[in-house]
């Protein structure tokens, strides 16, 4: 794997292996940790500074001055895809809808373990969670004001 | 060398894109379903909306699919559901309530066939992995795409495909209401442990004996988007009032309105909005009657399914 990270960063791929590669980057974090160093290594040695003692094993990298214009798209699409992840799942809602006013809060009706009780049986989130979803239905709540 | 990299680039995109309805992400909604029509189980779990909390202890036995849930804190409370019928037992007041299941209530929309319809309101992905109760979690992601509808972190054993954790979120994310397991043992369950604890020979029985029906006149002048009329039906509510119900779903959360005629009742019709966690309940007066809208959707659905609610006198 690292040996293909460094031919994708050298250029060295074709285009499909290169596909491959990234699509291999993109479900693999160790993967992804070697790309991250491997280019920080090639950041400071493009600055002229001693990393070779940072070089990890024998097979490292080769590196050249400047990267090929399909490992720069790659390192794009690479931290678009990782950075598109943590955002879809935390989705911002949408804006809530105008309302015309609040509704009137009233207290639970008096019968409303009989409303749950009989809605709950429809609800197809029952038949996921099994009677879990039923413990709403007789709730103390309900029975508290019932009394 | 740029085409290639803007194909990259594409296919890059598009996989975080596509992630949100692969067949993964179904095969897992199909796992844990099936997980919920199959396995037995015993187990402690803790339902949590606000502040307050309530435990309670549930048991599932596979093979004649009965399920008994007991709960544990404040007024003693237990449900005993077989395929057909469902029985709430309430000792302190020492009723029974009886409630028929029609034998083809399950999730259809959890089904392969049915998953695309619920992609159409909400895009289903997976999230992190995460123990709970000694289990390693898978989480799957019900993310509504409109504010019509809560969204939902379902956790499932990566194993089984069990149910361990549900949480129902608003559109800010904010936790509504969710339910965990803090004990769970699955299989080695028997018969016995399904039975209920209570002779309950000499309590009363409200039976709702529920029977399909045509509520004549009776509707929505509009349908909330996504909720689909699934139940029309004539039943009895608590001891003895007879009351129209109808069911709309969008194949995940359901709304019922109760229909009621008002000579019925004693008590004057309060309109307005009350809350139970997740579910909001919207009470009106129309065509002297009371009607009740009861849904696990936010208030405004609720609401506006109750304002929707019409009778048009049908002529002969």
């Amino acid at each position: 794997m690292n040996d293909r990270i460094s031919a994708l960063m050298d250029g060295e791929l074709a285009e499909g292996e290169a596909g491959e590669t990234i699509g291999l980057l993109a479900s693999d974090a160790n993967g992804r940790q070697a790309w991250r160093t491997y280019h920080l290594i090639g950041d400071a040695m493009r600055q002229g500074r001693a990393v070779i003692a940072a070089r990890p094993a024998a097979n490292a990298p080769r590196w050249r001055m400047a990267l090929p214009a399909v490992a720069i798209a790659a390192a794009v699409a690479l931290v678009s895809w990782v950075a598109f992840l943590p955002v879809q799942q935390n989705q911002p809602a949408p804006a809530p809808m105008a309302k015309a006013e609040p509704p009137v809060q009233v207290p639970l009706p008096s019968a409303a373990n009989d409303y749950l009780l009989a809605h709950q049986g429809f609800s197809p989130r029952v038949a996921l969670q099994g009677m879990t979803a039923y413990v709403r239905t007789v709730s103390d709540q309900g029975e508290e004001r019932r009394r | 060398v740029m085409r290639g990299a803007a194909l990259a680039l594409t296919a890059c995109l598009a996989a975080g894109v596509a992630q949100a309805q692969s067949p993964e992400t179904q095969a897992w909604l199909r796992k844990m379903y099936d997980a919920s029509q199959r396995l037995s189980y015993t187990g402690t779990f803790v339902y949590q909306q606000g502040s307050r909390s309530e435990t309670s202890r549930i048991t599932r036995y596979g093979a004649g699919d009965i399920e008994r849930l007991e709960v544990l804190d404040g007024v003693p409370r237990e449900i005993v559901r077989t395929r057909d019928t469902l029985r709430c037992y309430l000792p302190e007041s020492k009723v029974v309530k009886v409630e028929r299941r029609e034998a083809d209530r399950t999730f259809p929309a959890l089904l392969p066939e049915k998953v695309g319809a619920l992609t159409k309101h909400y895009d289903i992905s997976l999230g992190e992995s995460r123990r709970i109760a000694g289990f390693d979690c898978q989480a799957v992601l019900l993310t509504p795409k409109d504010n019509l509808r809560y969204g939902y972190r379902l956790y499932a054993d990566s194993a089984s495909g069990m149910l361990l954790k549900a949480v129902t979120v608003d559109a800010s994310g904010e936790t509504i209401e969710q339910f965990m397991f803090t004990q769970l043992a699955i299989g080695n369950v028997t018969r016995d442990m399904v039975r209920t604890r209570h002779a309950a020979g000499k309590w009363r029985v409200d039976n709702a004996e529920a029977s399909p029906a045509h509520l004549s006149g009776w509707g929505l002048t509009a349908e909330l988007p996504g909720f689909r009329k699934i139940v029309e039906l004539k039943r009895r509510l608590g001891e003895s009032r007879p009351v129209g119900q109808l069911v709309y779903s969008d194949g995940l959360a359901a709304v019922s309105v109760f229909i009621e005629p008002l000579d019925a009742r004693r008590e004057a019709v309060r309109t307005g909005l009350a809350s139970v966690g997740a579910i909001h309940i919207y009470t009106r007066e129309v065509a002297n009657h009371m009607v009740t809208v009861v849904g696990e959707a936010p208030a405004a659905s609720v609401q506006r399914i109750a304002d929707a609610v019409e009778y048009r006198e049908t002529r002969k």
